[in-house]
């Protein structure tokens, strides 16, 4: 419903009132995350392009901007760390193609620093909107500091949404990555500020009998619902 | 594009894409055999098949008489 004229309304209105007012929707965790198809600094790429591989979509405002900039020098710097683990990245913002190989000429340039990853140039904000990266009271022709981790699959794992002022953590991404290949990997959850070589928490049980057992599975006990193991 | 050049020669990464054509191949194996990222050689397979360098049959990739021919060119 626009919060304007009243009118019922979708995503795909096109009235002037309404592209102030509707905010799209995010996609959901553990859903397919939505599809594209999008010209990049390598070429036309679509999401399909990553079945086999973890994917880093990740959003910045805008080339030639400061935050964005140490960002792009960080997640280059980390990318071998990512490749390590099966992880691609994709960077996005709503700028030109041309916009974006100067700027990744410009950053290896100035700081030496080669971008191995693609950017998606999304002047028409098809993937920006799609994946709810255009926050309007922020800014309405930018997107926000987003990051999506998408598994093997193409099925949406992780979300995170930054604010224009603050700038990534790039381990703190690499670390999520690591917790849920680990928690793939063994079935097990990770606990607060976990990291890899750190005890990892059993699934609780869900019957009373489990419960029961638990004390007895070897596993270090704090109390039934809260068991950690090594992996 | 992301496979030719502006003088019509053939990119880098296609040249490594339909070097590892000497056997028919899936993209894994192109991937294996080239070192090219799977990414990039599905995008790099749908823009030479679309030029006629390449032909899909069953999954496997065979690089095509005109490939080899704009393969040729390419190398220094």
């Amino acid at each position: 419903m626009c919060e304007d004229c009243g009118s019922s309304c979708d995503d795909n209105c096109t009235s002037k009132c309404c592209q102030n007012t509707i905010v799209p929707g995010i996609p959901r965790l553990n859903e397919l995350a939505p599809s594209f198809e999008a010209v990049t600094t390598h070429g036309t790429l679509k999401l399909a392009d990553y079945e086999g591989n973890w994917l880093i979509l990740f959003s910045h405002p805008a080339d030639f901007t400061p935050v964005c900039t140490t960002e792009f020098i960080a997640f280059a710097e980390i990318f071998p760390e990512f490749q390590k683990r099966g992880v691609e990245l994709i960077g996005l913002s709503i700028d030109s193609i041309y916009a974006h190989i100067a700027w990744v000429r410009n950053i290896e340039d100035k700081f030496g620093i080669k971008i191995p990853f693609p950017i998606i140039a999304d002047l028409n904000q098809e993937v920006s909107k799609a994946y709810g990266m255009v926050m309007p009271s922020a800014s309405k022709t930018e997107t926000i500091r987003c990051v999506f981790i998408i598994d093997p699959k193409g099925i949406l794992r992780a979300m995170l949404y930054y604010p224009m002022s603050a700038g990534r953590n790039t381990q703190e991404i690499l670390r999520l990555i690591d917790a849920l290949q680990t928690s793939d990997m063994y079935s097990v959850a990770t606990p607060a500020n976990w990291k890899p070589g750190d005890k990892v928490v059993v699934p609780a049980p869900n019957t009373q009998e489990g419960a029961e057992q638990r004390m007895s599975e070897g596993f270090d006990y704090f109390d039934w619902y809260l068991c950690k193991k090594d992996v | 594009m992301a496979c030719v050049n502006a003088d019509g020669s053939l990119t880098p990464i296609a040249q490594k894409v339909l070097g590892a054509l000497e056997q028919p191949a899936t993209v894994t194996e192109i991937n294996q055999r080239s070192g090219v990222p799977l990414y990039r050689v599905r995008a790099s397979v749908r823009e030479l098949a679309q030029l006629g360098m390449l032909e899909e049959k069953n999954e496997l990739f065979c690089i095509t008489e005109k490939g080899q021919i704009h393969l040729a060119i390419g190398k220094p």
